[in-house]
């Protein structure tokens, strides 16, 4: 990852607080029917499968333009963060983990339906022992909330997990260009 | 971490496959009888419980002198441990498999407490062993041994991969490490 700097100063006061206060859209790690129709996901989700992830029933929080408790701050950031030179679309979604939380290792499948993709994280809460975030078998550590990394490429392979006491919340943003079909 | 070397002729690989084909004993994680009697260890499962871990039920497959499943194989250490005496067991974490931030309730029992871990097999990826300090184990082999820093480090695992993961773990203590387990409790006015 790349460190691009710290932006707390541009989240506004309240959003982390709303984001840790309410569990927002509960999200199943196994959703075979988001993936159902997209032949070329069919290797990840035959992987989960066989693991036995769908038996398991993890979830994790996610956070988006729809999710009711965040709205009042949307008007209030600017999710481009003034970063140069992104690609026009752009969509962006928050993700907590509570204490047990996880997604395995995967690729986000969005990335799939773009060109020039560049994928950011911003963390929005300080690191501590037990917040995984992994990648290339790296884990990112000792970062500070606002935060901001750019991924060294849009397809990598990661997972996340929260095996701490404390909640783990990151701010998630692709920006690309669409396919022309 | 300390690295011992590697010791991958130690591995029975018929052992191994038991392990990755048996259930031997499913642990839970919440265990709250291992944390009480200590002011250390009861501040530890306040956390946990707080945390939410209670009402999860996470659990990995241990397998120790006393698992039905292994019974027939002999464990040595696969180092020289002296006079020491040895606890050993293997663990395996399934997909998915959990355990929190930690430390090793019995590493504060024994003053001499010292702890060891082999990888039974190669690193994978999502096969996560983290600990204090943002340090996460990567790229090891079978076989390679290290001994902790400290016995009683926090650590923790979680299996974000696709196949199950199994370590080899033992502490060792002197035989004659026998006055602080007692104390131990008296203090606390424990049996």
């Amino acid at each position: 990852m790349k460190y691009i700097g710290n932006y707390i100063d541009q989240i506004p006061a309240g959003l982390i607080d709303a984001v840790l206060n309410n569990d927002g859209e509960i999200t199943p790690v196994y959703q075979p029917e988001k993936w159902s129709g997209k032949p070329e996901w069919d290797a990840a989700r035959i992987a989960l499968e066989n693991a036995g992830y769908p038996k398991l029933d993890y979830h994790f929080h996610q956070y988006t333009e729809n999710t009711e408790c965040i709205k009042p701050f949307l008007d209030q950031i600017d999710f481009k963060f003034n970063l140069p030179d992104l690609p026009p679309v752009h969509h962006w979604w928050i993700v907590k983990y509570m204490g047990g939380d996880m997604q395995p290792m995967h690729f986000d499948p969005h990335v799939i339906d773009t060109q020039d993709c560049q994928r950011y994280t911003m963390m929005l809460t300080d690191f501590e022992d037990g917040h995984i975030f992994v990648y290339d078998d790296v884990l990112l550590n000792n970062y500070k909330a606002g935060d901001l990394f750019l991924w060294p490429d849009a397809m990598c392979l990661h997972g996340a997990a929260n095996i701490s006491m404390n909640p783990r919340i990151s701010l998630q943003m692709s920006f690309y260009n669409e396919i022309s079909r | 971490m300390k690295y011992l070397g590697n010791f991958k002729d130690w591995i029975q690989p018929e052992l191994l496959e038991r392990i990755v084909e048996t259930q031997g004993d499913p642990t839970l994680l919440n265990q709250p009888l291992t944390w009480k009697g200590h002011p250390e260890h009861e501040a530890w499962y306040k956390t946990f419980c707080a945390a939410g871990y209670d009402k999860r039920n996470f659990y990995s497959n241990m397998y120790n002198q006393y698992t039905e499943d292994i019974k027939d194989f002999v464990i040595t250490p696969p180092i020289d441990l002296g006079n020491k005496t040895w606890d050993w067991w293997f663990i395996k974490f399934l997909p998915g498999s959990v355990a929190c931030m930690h430390y090793d309730p019995h590493t504060k029992i024994y003053q001499t407490a010292k702890r060891y871990w082999m990888a039974m097999m190669d690193y994978h990826p999502g096969h996560v062993f983290v600990s204090e300090g943002g340090q996460m184990m990567t790229n090891y082999k079978a076989g390679d041994l290290w001994t902790w820093d400290q016995a009683d480090l926090i650590h923790g695992v979680v299996n974000l991969s696709m196949i199950p993961r199994v370590t080899f773990q033992f502490s060792t203590h002197e035989t004659d490490d026998a006055y602080h387990k007692p104390k131990f409790y008296i203090d606390h006015n424990l049996d």
